[in-house]
């Protein structure tokens, strides 16, 4: 039997992989090395090696250069999509500064965000092929449902690069509501709230026995949590310059992720807890410094992004026709809605209190699981009625959009307009393909070109052209025009000026084929060197920390351990790193105990939170995108 | 020299009023001095069709959705009388038939039926939940004048409408607590109108003399007067509903 179909939450900071159990029900995959979650984070390590997850999490304050975060944010866009803040926080150098498919350049290297986000859905997949014990070819993807077609698009490119037939685009909230419904959730009008880590949905839907039909969604391509951790992260810059912190120090792309990953960890805290402190400390910059921060002040600092979330709810409900009195349930999703100031906005908007049972972290990995098990001929009483988002239309002469196919029309959706001629003995008509809510081209996103050539010489008005709009399941767009009068054709699968053209996707793949094998070492090993590195620098903090507390012998055990881990990395061999690592970590166990309680003793009294006791105590409370990297967990590759 | 689109000052024809002809309701309806064209049982099953698109019981699907207008689509008949409730459980019935997702597992060619199939029903079913869109429709159905060739509306409508704009404006200009509860009382009086117009044109087109009476030209320019006040209507309710959320 083939392999079964993965179901995938490609995220703007963490991906995963469900697949539906034997029990017909959901389940978020675990890797061998029990973590269901791979951080969407990407790092080319010198000699071309790519690290993948937690291994390049870690690398990020390290080689900040040469690290990608948030790649999802990239997608389908050009330079001048980006705000002014995302340029600024991200370090790498973008090609071209014109209007195509932006470019990230590293290590001489072009790569575009397709590419990046493929190396992602590699290692979610071969994590997801080693568990199953088949390699997994097909797979269903979700995107958020604000997404525009370029974007939708280019995560389509992004699986196709990796190898994989993509058997659907899935919206993220629509995603939600399959696992929840699954769950139990009752038949009514269910509203789905999800703040990721770098976009915001809002859906509608209503499900009735089995049928999950969408009724409006709403949202913010370029709005999540991310932007919780920049606002902390700015104030703290703020206060640090007022504090006399140099420049240049600020402007070090390893301090700026020093501070978004601390900021990060305070956002989190503060879902648990009424205060937390930020350390900021890189010895290399002479930089220490650190504040308390309460609940109530982070509350006030993102606000205004919370209330940014509350205009699309509206207008969501406003499309379906719907009072807030009329939903019966509102369902979290997403990491961000961990946040208590965000749960109690959406608890005052809709004037019910949000369920959130499930894992929001996992929840739109499972219902694509449940979607893909539905595409292999499973659920055969369960539908999804899903909606297109954002209105298309093409530009007609004068500048104005005439809108062929309004936003929250149900997929597959089709429509057709009539256009003709603006002067006599026109030949040809270019159709600009454009797709928003604003009145004017120019305002809209521009999704392409149709050029309809060889209509019969005739006066201006007399052709009769018929642009016809299909939108498959995917929510993916065809265009069509037709002279009636001559049969004149063309047809496009629209190619957004910002995605890849068929040739450069194909060109990808099989570049990417050719070099599956060395680089699968290559990363393995770098993976590995990474993992050794941070394993090594906790080490000699702990063997300092514990000076004279611990025996001579465990000591030069731990030295000759050490050594050997050293030499391993020095090597091309990347067993020969994994089992040195092992080896080191069964010698050291008495030194991180011992270091442990004492951590866990300063905590308690109150004189220190470092990073250790933080992601101990992270590890039991069910707070959202930890890094899980205990003591001296090791990615076993 | 390639150029921007023009939109056709006057729309040619009709498309689905040239291909519906034949087409008309069936099943539990029987609308006088029709000719059904539509077939009522399961060429394969023999089981009674709610549909012309698919079979409810054996799931056969019958690849005619350019053949039928959105009633016969539906299985309905061409009247502005729709059970909402019905047309829903229609709709499901529909799409657990020919959504894509329900072919999975069969063949690329019915995948692509599918996907074709279903694009029609969504559109037929987003026309016919909408009175409006409805009406509209079956004006065009009945061939009546369209919208871009006769703009009237019902006498004294405009001059009346001149006071609703200023109130509109007004708010606009001072969007206070007040202003908003005084604007959402008016965009409910906009659609008790708007209903109201909606009910004259139903009982027009439930009484709409036979093709060739002298009389059916006056009726279909009455319904259109009607509809293009619904909307004139329809646009204050936007822009206010625009004002509110924003």
């Amino acid at each position: 039997m083939a392999a079964p179909v993965l179901g995938i939450d490609l995220g703007t900071t963490n991906s995963l992989a469900a697949l539906v159990g034997a029990d017909g029900k959901p389940a978020a995959l675990r890797g061998l090395d029990g973590e269901a979650i791979v951080p969407s984070v990407v790092s080319f390590a010198e000699g071309g090696a790519v690290v993948v997850g937690r291994a390049a999490r870690r690398r990020a304050a390290d080689d900040p250069m040469h690290t990608v975060f948030s790649v999802k944010r990239l997608m389908g866009k050009g330079i001048e999509d980006l705000t002014e803040v995302e340029r600024s926080h991200c370090p790498y150098e973008f090609v071209p500064a014109d209007g195509s498919q932006l470019r990230l350049k590293i290590r001489g290297r072009e790569y575009t965000p397709q590419e990046i986000s493929a190396q992602i859905l590699r290692e979610v997949v071969n994590r997801a092929s080693a568990v199953v014990g088949e390699t997994v070819t097909r797979v269903v993807i979700t995107v958020p449902a604000y997404f525009d077609e370029s974007q939708k698009q280019a995560t389509m490119a992004a699986g196709q690069i990796a190898g994989l037939q993509v058997l659907r685009i899935l919206n993220e909230p629509t995603a939600a509501s399959l696992a929840y419904g699954l769950d139990g959730l009752h038949d009514g009008v269910v509203v789905v709230y999800d703040l990721g880590g770098g976009t915001f949905d809002v859906s509608v839907l209503k499900i009735e026995s089995g049928v999950f039909r969408v009724l409006a969604t709403n949202g913010d391509a370029a709005l999540g949590g991310d932007d919780f951790d920049r606002a902390i992260a700015e104030r703290c810059a703020q206060e640090m310059r007022a504090a006399g912190v140099p420049e240049t120090a600020l402007r070090d792309p390893g301090l700026l992720q020093v501070l978004r990953a601390a900021a990060e960890r305070a956002k989190m805290e503060l879902s648990e807890k009424l205060e937390t402190e930020l350390v900021i400390s890189e010895d290399r910059l002479g930089v220490r410094w650190r504040r308390t921060l309460a609940r109530a002040e982070f509350e006030s600092i993102v606000a205004p992004l919370i209330e940014r979330t509350v205009g699309p709810c509206r207008r969501a409900l406003s499309d379906a026709e719907l009072e807030p009195e009329q939903v019966h349930a509102v369902v979290l999703v997403g990491g961000a809605t961990y946040v208590p100031a965000v749960r109690a906005r959406v608890e005052q908007l809709f004037g019910r209190k949000p369920y959130c049972e499930l894992n929001p972290m996992e929840v739109v990995a499972l219902g694509a699981a449940v979607q893909a098990k539905k595409l292999e001929g499973g659920f055969q009483n369960l539908l999804l009625l899903d909606v297109t988002p954002l209105s298309l239309g093409t530009e007609t002469y004068g500048g104005a959009v005439a809108k062929v196919i309004p936003r929250n029309t149900a997929i597959p959706a089709r429509a057709s307009e009539q256009f003709t001629t603006f002067t006599d003995n026109q030949t040809a008509i270019v159709f600009h393909i454009c797709q928003g809510e604003r009145e004017l081209a120019k305002d809209c996103r521009s999704l392409g070109k149709l050029i309809l050539r060889g209509i019969p010489g005739m006066p201006a008005g007399m052709p009769r052209v018929d642009v016809t709009f299909h939108i498959d399941s995917d929510g993916l767009l065809t265009v069509t025009a037709q002279e009636r009068r001559s049969g004149v054709k063309a047809k496009v699968e629209i190619v957004p000026k910002h995605g890849l053209s068929l040739d450069e996707i194909t060109r990808l793949v099989q570049e990417a084929a050719a070099h599956a094998k060395e680089d699968f070492v290559a990363a393995r090993l770098a993976t590995l060197r990474a993992d050794a590195e941070f394993v090594l620098r906790k080490l000699d903090a702990r063997v300092a920390d514990a000076a004279g507390r611990l025996d001579a012998e465990t000591l030069s055990e731990i030295q000759t351990a050490r050594d050997g881990v050293v030499d391993a990395m020095a090597g091309q061999s990347p067993d020969g790193i994994d089992g040195a690592l092992h080896y080191l970590e069964d010698v050291a166990r008495p030194l991180v105990e011992m270091t442990m309680n004492t951590v866990a003793q300063r905590a308690v009294s109150g004189k220190l939170l470092d990073e250790v006791t933080q992601s101990a105590e992270r590890t039991k409370a069910a707070a959202p995108a930890h890094d899980g990297s205990g003591p001296l967990s090791v990615k076993r590759g | 020299m390639a150029e921007s689109p023009n939109r056709p000052a006057h729309p040619l024809d009709a498309p689905e009023a040239a291909a519906g002809g034949s087409a008309c309701g069936s099943l539990g309806h029987t609308p006088a001095a029709s000719i059904c064209a539509v077939p009522s049982r399961c060429v394969r099953c023999d089981e009674p069709l709610t549909t012309p698109l698919v079979c409810g019981s054996c799931r056969t699907v019958f690849p005619a959705a350019n053949e039928y207008d959105h009633f016969a689509r539906f299985g309905l008949p061409r009247t502005m009388e729709i059970d909402e409730r019905d047309l829903e459980r229609r709709y499901l019935m529909l799409s657990r038939g020919l959504h894509p997702d329900q072919f999975a597992v069969r063949g690329t060619e019915d995948k692509l039926l599918a996907e074709q199939l279903s694009a029609h029903v969504n559109d037929a079913f987003s026309v016919l939940k909408d009175r409006f869109r409805r009406a509209e429709y079956l004006l065009e159905l009945e061939g009546g004048p369209q919208r871009a060739q006769e703009k009237r509306t019902p006498a004294g409508f405009l001059a009346e409408m001149l006071e609703v704009n200023e109130q509109i404006e007004e708010a606009r200009g001072a969007l206070d607590d007040s202003a908003r509860k005084q604007m959402a009382s008016l965009r409910a009086e906009i659609t008790k109108r708007r209903d109201a117009f909606l009910a004259e044109v139903a009982q027009a087109f439930a009484s709409l003399p036979a093709q060739g009476d002298l009389r059916r030209p006056g009726v279909l320019l009455k319904i259109r007067e009607r509809l293009n006040a619904c909307a004139y209507l329809e646009g204050l309710s936007v822009q206010i509903r625009e004002m509110l959320v924003s």
